[in-house]
């Protein structure tokens, strides 16, 4: 299991890496036109054409390509007071079972996301004033919980780990 | 089963999720899902896992969110804490409780910078708390003031609990930031209020420090005028109707980048620090804001929200009674759980109840801000006092930060009963905006 396990959590921690850093560049970006377009229409009366639907793919991109890095560096919101005060055993069992738990809803977004761009790839959804297909940006949502899924599943083979060996 | 039965059902197995240390996002999309598939079909939620994170995630309103984040964590990275507690402890270092007052000062300028309390608290700690060490204030004052001073991040605009606030509830973000401006220094003088006459009784809790001259005392202005132009400038454009929120973010995070890009404040691992930071608090948000949203949709359905609405609404007793009921709960709540999954999670029940009782929800938004300033330095969960706790070091127990702390929540409750009793100083601003 250790070769497998270590092979997973290193493409897990480099892919998780990878999407940071692709929604660090989408969040300057959105900084950029939003500050230009502000510019361009109070100075120059000329506002970005598309800057709004621009903005909105671009937010897909910051939030869901950066999911799988912040549940990497354990950057989610919970309540730790009780958990804390668990015995070891018990503690590895409720982590085991909240992994398991999100792993299966994320899964199940994983796929419904990927079978929403098919259809939206199959209608030929477009972004307005932008022109173009809508499906990328929604695989946005199916790569970023993908990746987050195989952090998922990096963290409840790691919380199995300690029981195997006693 | 019945809708409703279901929905107490998921209820306590959503608690026992948050119970086991679950995220608190994933807890929302786990037991909103099944509670959905269970009063419906799970063919319909399947397709609310599938269309809820995309349409919140491209919503314009939304990108508001990470530009005022980023624009708190540039000022965060270059360090104009520093230079803004420089500036209130020339200004104010030599009153009796000095370096405590420099501090709630400075707490509350690094506020309009940044829009968390965690933010505020971690940052002014590490700058104050030596120097309320040097000048020997009681370790209980010393921590205090920075744990309650650090809360105001999240009242005085821009602040992240107000913008999640409005967009969950159809509220104006610019008429709730500016509403928070008034409350935020009303806050702001009670604090030091307190620390003043706390320090005239007995100086041997916070001595004075050296008299300054005025020329230092301007001369210290000059290192933070860049920040405060920007912060008036998003404010008074928002007041004035210049800009929309979102509009405000972009150029508050690109004109915060360019003033500490050119004073040669941003290094680049701070670069990458703030950018960084950024998007793992906006996934953190949006992790909650979705599976808030697929929660939601799943209450709505079982009734309760209508329910509890409706027998609320009967209820032999005057509207601002419930509104004081609402206020309290708030209170334990706010000791298990951060500021913003607390709205999160009593928003979609309370809201309704609250429009519903005819009260102004600009003046709801800021009390509820309030409330979680509250939750934010209560035991056992008040992220602050460990954070301060954190940056004090190992020679203060937490015992000492939570007591530290006491004094102040008394002041902040003061402070909500006197925003209950008289809502024209939340609203007296945004009245007048058109």
């Amino acid at each position: 299991m250790n070769p497998v396990y270590g092979l997973l959590a290193t493409i897990a921690r480099k892919a998780s890496k990878a999407l940071c850093f692709l929604s660090a560049v989408m969040l300057m970006m959105l900084m950029l036109i939003g500050a230009v377009d502000v510019i361009a229409r109070y100075l120059l009366s000329s506002p970005i054409k598309g800057s709004l639907g621009l903005s909105e793919v671009l937010l897909v991109g910051v939030v869901f390509f950066a999911w799988a890095y912040t549940e990497s560096v354990d950057g989610n919101v919970k309540v730790e007071i009780f958990y804390t005060q668990f015995r070891p055993r018990t503690q590895c069992i409720a982590g085991a079972f909240k992994k398991l738990i999100a792993l299966v809803i994320f899964a199940i977004m994983t796929w419904q996301s990927l079978l929403k761009a098919a259809a939206s790839m199959d209608s030929k959804e477009i972004i307005d004033v932008l022109d173009i297909p809508a499906y990328p940006f929604q695989l946005f949502v199916t790569l970023g919980v993908g990746v987050l899924c195989l952090q998922l599943v990096v963290d409840f083979l790691a919380f199995l780990k300690p029981s195997k060996g006693g | 089963m019945e809708p409703v039965l279901v929905g107490i059902v998921c209820l306590c197995l959503f608690f026992f999720l948050i119970y086991i240390g679950m995220p608190i996002g994933f807890a929302f999309m786990a037991v909103g899902f099944l509670g959905f598939g269970l009063v419906r079909n799970f063919g319909s939620a399947c397709y609310l896992l599938a269309s809820v994170p995309y349409t919140w995630a491209s919503s314009y309103s939304m990108v508001v969110i990470p530009l005022f984040i980023l624009m708190g964590q540039f000022a965060y990275e270059s360090h104009i804490s520093e230079d803004l507690y420089q500036v209130a402890y020339k200004w104010a270092g030599s009153q009796p409780g000095g370096i405590a007052l420099a501090t709630t000062l400075a707490c509350t300028l690094f506020a309009a910078c940044t829009g968390s309390s965690l933010a505020s608290a971690a940052t002014m700690g590490t700058v104050a708390i030596p120097e309320l060490r040097r000048f020997r204030y009681s370790s209980r004052l010393a921590t205090g003031c920075v744990a309650a001073g650090g809360t105001l991040g999240i009242l005085i605009p821009p602040s992240v609990v107000f913008i999640v606030y409005g967009l969950l509830t159809s509220t104006s973000i610019g008429k709730l930031f500016i509403a928070g401006v008034l409350p935020g220094l009303l806050v702001c003088v009670c604090f030091l209020a307190y620390i003043y006459v706390r320090c005239t009784l007995d100086p041997t809790l916070g001595p004075r420090g050296p008299k300054i001259h005025w020329p230092e005392k301007f001369k210290s202005v000059v290192g933070v005028w860049g920040m405060l132009t920007l912060f008036v400038v998003i404010i008074g454009g928002l007041y004035l109707g210049l800009f929309t929120p979102t509009e405000a973010g972009a150029v508050g995070a690109f004109a915060s980048f360019v003033i500490v890009v050119l004073r040669g404040r941003l290094e680049k691992s701070g670069f990458i620090s703030a950018v960084v930071g950024t998007v793992r608090t906006t996934a953190m948000i949006f992790t909650i804001l979705i599976g808030a949203q697929i929660f939601n949709g799943f209450l709505t359905l079982s009734g309760i929200p209508a329910k509890l609405a409706s027998f609320v609404g009967s209820l032999p007793v005057p509207s601002y009674v419930t509104l004081i009921a609402i206020l309290i709960m708030y209170v334990p709540l706010g000791m298990l759980m951060d500021g913003l999954p607390m709205i999160l999670l009593t928003l979609p029940t309370i809201f309704p109840i609250v429009s519903a009782l005819g009260h102004d929800p600009i003046w709801f938004g800021v009390l509820v801000c309030m409330m979680c300033e509250l939750a934010n330095i209560t035991p056992p969960m008040g992220m602050n006092l460990y954070i301060i706790k954190g940056v004090a070091g190992e020679e203060i127990p937490i015992q000492e930060v939570v007591m530290g702390a006491a004094p102040f929540t008394c002041v902040l409750l003061a402070c909500v009963a006197i925003i209950f009793i008289f809502p024209q100083i939340a609203l007296y601003f945004p009245g007048l905006m058109r």
